[in-house]
């Protein structure tokens, strides 16, 4: 199988650069990473890809059975490192996509030496001293909800999309991709999302960890940020000055300058090695 | 009438112009706060973040809250029930950063006292003189209609895919049961005969109707073999019920009477005491024995036919002739019909050849109208000129020529070739 | 012989039954085949005969006659011989007579070159016009 193709891997940024990984959550596609990409580029190689049933991933790659664990996602990314062959490298998963980076850097430790967990939320249900900010009466509602909306969502996404003279750097691809989910993929993709509990994970990750949260944010709330940081041997928390559950849209040069703070504090700079590779030197 | 065309403003009349234009700028200047406050559409402005900076009457009133309640303390996303504030997190406010509008994003609001209201939204970014996103305005359509709508139609929807996988389903039992019932008509290889060579093939002129050709090879004794080919009359279940109480009522009658006149009599009996009077069924039939012998690498065969097209002998020297059963009448007519028999010795090389009808009535391109059938001296030259005279090579070259028939074969078509092989290569 | 497609599916069977000496005659004219030989049935259903008549199907016109069109046609000679009745076949086109040469119908079936002597009475059966073995009279079917 072409992991490349099935998952629309895009590699971008300093081709001689340590990897950095980032992946979308539930809701729309890589294109999420867009305005965070360019604070990374210059020093780090940067690799973007859809799951299989969002974005540009090739929709016969879907199967139910594998998309309905976060496992099966994971195995995504693992088969992304492994084709890639990286070493070390960092992830950075958005909301759903957090979790998946813990599931995939147990199983493929080698190849992932960090995480960055934007918006994380290992449980999004209350439970018995845990508040993940939904009663599982609203998961229900939700999921209800996405049946209802089965037309809308499929007729919804489409005529959004109508060009933005006001931002050029938005391309046309984006206009027509962004966000355009397959109804019933995305189905399963939320009830796989909202019906996790990884909490039992995040006490077993041994890479060095970063937690990004925002200052508010309606699907994964404060006391979740801390239950991450607090659970995750090790790790760093920041609250971004961002409201809404993606501050890389809304908070992007903040969002941006942490993640690459933590990836520069994990490869500091080694000022006898030149920026570039000089002529005549061989690869 | 007046005409459309016409250049002249059609409901004003000239010189009450100043009336007209007074009670339009009173109309305007009275719906400036009012077509917004009682818009048939709820509006709301929102910071970036999303907090509520103004909402209008309408919406205000669908949702039973008060103004204060709600500008400069909820935001945008509290208004909405919960499956609709995850939809707006992940989709609406990540689409309207990136684009700075969105349209007909339908959500459902949530008001005072549990009230739920579908609508449809579309949502502007206000940028400020340097570019930068000021606030979000946004329009929110009632769509109650229109989601009662889309239920109908969901409804219709699933239905009809609940409706078209059972169809499917039916259809794939259906063909199970077809085929295994084909299967049940015709062997699925044809066994391994000492001394003898065989080859048949099996033309299906309608996948969805069961043919009602069939041929058959089983052993009868140590020494002898039963053979059979025909065709029953008609098409579909019934005559498939025909092919199958035909196939193994000769092969029990073989099994106790080998003699070929005496296994189609017994099988006339049977089919003429099951189906009589007003709808006849009935077949055509060649059966024979067979008898290798391994010392000479002869193979006597002897075969009686009802009212079926004479086998043909292909002879290793190329040389071909009928095996004429002459006065055969069709099987289950008759209480004892006539059935003609015949004798003949296959020397190595030589092949017989049975075939149903469907081989030499194709309809071919030379008649013109369409109606020019094969025929059976076409068949004599096309066998004479076979690349060689053993019944694979035979079959194989016999299948090509169906296949050149396309659409002029229009019937199922049965090919059994038995023959003596031939001690050495034919040069 | 279980031929049934044609070029054309249309219906194109007429039937006329008219009386005449020796029984009723049954004029087919067009195409007796998969889709209309229950028309044929049908119609043979509702006419009475006595162990007097002759049956007379009259061929002149009929331009096909696959499989089940024969089968008809012994359908016919089984509702005769329920009557004690006899059973003719008359200006049978060449094809079809090559047909029922070929399985042998030729003997069961007595065959007439024209209605007009197929309805005179004590005419024998001509047998049709292909050299073949012997004719046998209608009698010696009853079963």
């Amino acid at each position: 199988m072409d992991t490349r193709r099935r998952n629309n891997v895009v590699v971008t940024g300093r081709a001689d650069g340590p990897t950095v990984v980032l992946a979308h959550g539930f809701g729309c596609d890589q294109n999420m990473w867009r305005l965070v990409v360019p604070a990374l580029a210059d020093r780090y190689r940067v690799v973007l890809f859809d799951y299989v049933g969002s974005g540009q991933a090739d929709p016969a790659a879907w199967s139910e059975a594998r998309y309905s664990r976060l496992e099966g996602y994971a195995q995504d990314v693992a088969e992304i490192c492994a084709e890639l062959e990286l070493r070390g490298a960092a992830f950075v998963g958005h909301s759903v996509s957090a979790m998946i980076g813990v599931l995939a850097a147990r199983s493929v430790p080698d190849r992932i030496g960090s995480l960055v967990m934007v918006a994380p939320s290992p449980r999004y249900i209350d439970d018995d001293g845990y508040r993940g900010g939904f009663t599982a009466e609203d998961i229900d509602e939700l999921l209800a909800s996405l049946e209802s909306n089965y037309l809308g969502w499929s007729g919804a996404m489409a005529p959004v999309i109508m060009g933005n003279p006001e931002r050029p750097e938005l391309g046309e691809e984006l206009t027509t991709s962004f966000c355009a989910t397959d109804p019933d993929m995305a189905r399963v993709f939320a009830r796989t999302t909202f019906l996790s509990d990884t909490r039992d994970e995040l006490k077993d990750v041994t890479v060095p960890t970063l937690v990004l949260e925002c200052r508010q944010d309606a699907i994964a709330p404060r006391e979740v940020g801390a239950y991450v940081h607090a659970a995750v041997p090790g790790s760093r928390l920041v609250t971004l000055d961002a409201t809404g559950h993606c501050p890389q849209l809304s908070a992007p040069e903040v969002t941006g300058s942490e993640i690459r703070a933590f990836l520069d504090g994990l490869h500091p700079a080694d000022p006898a090695a030149p920026a570039a590779p000089l002529p005549g030197d061989s690869r | 009438m007046m005409s459309r065309t016409s250049s002249e403003p059609e409901p004003f009349e000239a010189g009450d112009g100043a009336v007209t234009d007074a009670a339009f700028s009173a109309l305007l200047e009275d719906s400036a706060e009012d077509l917004y406050e009682r818009a048939p559409c709820g509006y709301v402005s929102t910071l970036m973040d999303g907090t509520l900076a103004k909402a209008n009457a309408t919406l205000l009133d669908w949702l039973g809250l008060r103004r204060e309640d709600v500008v400069g303390r909820m935001r945008f996303s509290d208004l909405l029930t919960v499956g609709g504030r995850i939809y707006y997190e992940t989709h609406f406010e990540p689409l309207l950063r990136m684009k700075s509008e969105i349209s007909g994003i339908a959500l459902e609001l949530k008001g005072a006292g549990g009230v739920r209201m579908p609508v449809l939204v579309s949502a502007v970014v206000k940028h400020g003189s340097e570019g930068e996103p000021l606030l979000i305005r946004a329009t929110l359509a009632d769509a109650r209609d229109r989601r009662a709508y889309e239920e109908e139609l969901l409804r219709a929807r699933r239905s009809a895919e609940a409706a078209r996988r059972e169809a499917e389903a039916d259809r794939a039992r259906l063909q199970d049961a077809l085929a295994a019932l084909q299967q049940s008509l015709l062997p699925a290889t044809l066994p391994a005969v000492p001394g003898l060579e065989s080859a048949s093939y099996y033309h299906t002129a309608s996948p969805d109707r069961l043919g009602g050709d069939f041929y058959d090879l089983f052993p009868i004794d140590g020494e002898q073999w039963g053979f059979f080919l025909g065709d029953v009359c008609g098409k579909g279940p019934q005559a498939a019920a025909v092919t199958s109480l035909t196939r193994y009522t000769l092969r029990a009658a073989a099994l106790h009477d080998p003699d070929p006149v005496a296994a189609l009599s017994t099988l006339n009996t049977v089919l003429h005491e099951r189906y009589t009077g007003s709808d006849p069924r009935y077949c055509t039939a060649v059966f024979g024995t067979l008898r290798p012998d391994p010392e000479t690498g002869q193979v006597a065969v002897r075969v009686a036919s009802g009212g079926h097209p004479p086998a043909l002998v292909l002879r290793a020297d190329r040389s071909t002739e009928y095996l004429e059963t002459p006065g055969g009448l069709l099987i289950g007519i008759l209480p004892n019909p006539p059935l003609a028999s015949a004798a003949t010795i296959l020397a190595p090389g030589d092949t017989l050849l049975l075939h149903t009808d469907g081989l030499t009535e194709a309809r071919t391109a030379l008649g013109g109208r369409g109606s020019e059938r094969y025929g059976d001296d076409a068949l004599r030259e096309f066998v004479r000129a076979a690349p060689d005279t053993s019944p694979a090579s035979l079959v194989d070259a016999l299948t090509g020529l169906l296949e050149s028939f396309g659409e002029g074969l229009d019937d199922d078509t049965a090919l059994l070739a038995l023959g003596a092989p031939a001690t050495e290569k034919p040069v | 012989m279980t031929r049934t497609n044609r070029t054309t599916s249309v219906k194109t069977l007429t039937l006329a039954v008219r009386q005449a000496a020796t029984g009723p005659v049954v004029e087919i004219v067009g195409d007796l085949d998969y889709d209309t030989a229950a028309d044929l049935r049908t119609r043979l259903a509702g006419i009475p005969l006595t162990a007097d008549d002759r049956l007379v199907m009259d061929l002149a016109g009929m331009e096909f006659c696959d499989s089940t069109g024969i089968t008809a046609l012994i359908a016919a000679r089984n509702h005769a011989l329920a009557a004690g009745a006899g059973v003719a076949l008359a200006a049978v086109p060449e094809h079809t007579l090559r047909v029922l040469h070929l399985v042998g119908l030729d003997q069961v079936f007595a065959l007439y070159d024209s209605t007009a002597e197929a309805t005179t009475a004590g005419n024998r059966p001509s047998g049709g016009n292909l050299p073949s073995g012997g004719n046998r009279p209608d009698t010696q079917a009853a079963g």
